[in-house]
């Protein structure tokens, strides 16, 4: 009986021990993942001397107002955003998705808008424009994507007549794309 | 007195063996245990214009929102102004997509306001702080030493001026890029990064991707490269996005398969291995919003929280399980992309 007990109160003992070990390995575990950019971890060699250089330029404790009306603060009106007009010759994508030949920019029925000409870029034989519509403080929509009914390559944008955008693919092939019905004619 | 010692011990036994398994589970960070809900996600911005107004009215937006906000927040904000540009008379800018070229000077101008929007409309909150990072792009030709040098000389300008308004106690500017495979060599990306980090002392943000790198839990290698850009390496990926000295990764997370997260690890893990130390991984960027709006293939559109939860798994090995994690690390922020500007 008496070694039963002490059998018992031996694994019991190794229990309490193994269980304290993990409390203490889960709660120095949850020190270092839980520590945030003001104890940035094992940093590489040369970065804390450059953030420690940074801070030490700044936080010198001198905190401006804050005044209740918070447009009292805003800017006085700058003029309008500025956009570029006319057939653009710049292959910048508005998203890694597309490839862009080239664009338009200009005004059709009182608004800007600007015509990107290109393809997808998972299929440059799928021809496609993209119209983005912006405004003049200089919020835009995002770019709308419209496809050619048929695959012959990344477009570009060779003319313009009123709302109607004359494409062309490196083949030649040759799509009209109508701004005011957002169809391909 | 034997049997009450006995009980007693196993009384003792049995509470540490609860109060660990609880410290374990609710704790600790090991592979098997699920990741913390994510912090509120702030929107980042693909920017078209340099308006002050527009600049100051999106800054006041965040401000707002953290102040309504519980508790203190800890934000990045990504406003990207396109690829590189240098002017006829030397001067440097971005190109704003379909808006007009801009000089660093108008960006810096923009960004200005942008915090000191956020600064005051943050109004009795004194203690939510934002990272207002100015992006741009390895994409194009004007991707340059020079360019590098020119846009930290920009944000260390703006920071000067948050010093000199009573504003860097809640805000402060870095340097950013959408540094993507795809888009250029690794000696050009370099060059750049290089150019940024010789200037004194604003930290860096790479925004770009890892696009080739292995997702498989193995060190990134030689693989990593795109079919036009062949030749980048996880040295060179690393180098731009940790190894340069302004350097910390905010790396996109968009894809649902979490492929871009492991990515991550294995250059994480290449970092730790080969360079000695583990990457700093500051935060998920994701483009659920910019999606909805213009429309996206439904594999690349994570929310904020599932890019984070993806980016957190992967780093803290819940991914690729291993008895100690050589990445473990917090993941500090969330953000996504939109086309509202």
């Amino acid at each position: 009986m008496e070694d039963k007990d002490r059998s018992r109160r031996s694994t019991a003992i190794r229990i309490g021990s193994v269980a304290a070990l993990m409390l203490v390995a889960a709660t120095l575990a949850y020190r270092h993942v839980t520590a945030d950019a003001s104890s940035q971890g094992p940093l590489a060699p040369g970065k804390r001397e450059r953030l420690d250089t940074e801070a030490a330029s700044r936080g010198h404790g001198f905190r401006a107002p804050k005044p209740a009306d918070t447009s009292a603060g805003r800017p006085a009106y700058s003029g309008p955003v500025t956009w570029d007009t006319g057939i653009i010759a710049d292959d910048e994508p508005p998203t890694r998705d597309y490839v862009v030949r080239n664009r338009w920019g200009g005004n059709v029925e009182g608004g800007q808008v600007i015509v990107f000409a290109g393809a997808l870029a998972s299929d440059e034989t799928q021809g496609v424009v993209l119209v983005q519509r912006v405004s003049s403080d200089g919020a835009s929509s995002a770019p709308v994507p419209y496809q050619t009914s048929i695959r012959s390559g990344a477009l570009h944008v060779t003319s313009v007549q009123g709302p109607r955008i004359m494409l062309a693919t490196d083949t030649g092939t040759r799509f009209v794309f109508n701004l005011a019905s957002l169809r391909f004619e | 007195m034997r049997w009450f010692s006995s009980r007693r011990a196993r009384g003792i036994g049995a509470a540490l063996a609860i109060a660990a398994a609880g410290a374990a589970i609710g704790l600790a960070p090991t592979p098997a245990l699920a990741a913390p809900a994510p912090p509120p996600y702030t929107t980042s911005r693909y920017m078209q214009h340099v308006n002050t107004q527009r600049h100051y009215d999106l800054g006041c937006a965040l401000g707002t929102r953290d102040k309504n906000l519980p508790g203190t927040q800890g934000d990045v904000v990504i406003l990207h102004y396109f690829k590189p540009v240098r002017f006829a008379d030397g001067t440097y800018g971005a190109d704003l997509l379909g808006g007009a070229d801009a000089r660093t000077s108008a960006i810096a101008a923009a960004a200005r306001e942008f915090a000191r929007g956020y600064y005051i409309c943050t109004g009795s909150d004194t203690t939510s702080a934002l990272k207002l990072a100015i992006g741009t792009s390895n994409d194009g030709s004007a991707v340059t030493y020079a360019h590098g040098r020119a846009w930290s000389q920009m944000i260390q300008s703006i920071n000067n001026w948050l010093t000199a308004s009573g504003f860097d106690t809640q805000v402060d500017a870095v340097g950013a890029s959408d540094i993507e495979l795809g888009w250029n060599t690794p000696s050009v990306s370099r060059a750049w990064v290089d150019g940024f980090s010789s200037y004194c002392c604003p930290s860096f943000y790479d925004y770009g991707d890892a696009a080739g790198c292995r997702y498989d839990g193995r060190p990134a290698g030689d693989e990593c490269g795109t079919s036009r850009y062949p030749t980048w390496t996880a040295k060179d990926v690393w180098w731009v996005s940790y190894g340069a000295v302004a350097s910390y990764p905010l790396p996109q997370i968009y894809r649902t398969d979490g492929a871009m997260a492991k990515q991550w690890y294995g250059l994480s893990l290449y970092a730790k291995t080969v360079q000695g130390t583990a990457m700093w991984v500051m935060g998920s960027l994701t483009q659920s919003d910019a999606c909805r709006s213009a429309g996206c293939n439904s594999t690349v559109a994570n929310t904020p929280g599932q890019g984070w939860t993806q980016l957190w798994n992967a780093l803290n090995c819940k991914y690729f399980v291993s008895a100690t994690c050589p990445t473990a690390q917090p993941v500090l922020y969330s953000t996504d992309m939109s086309w509202t500007d």
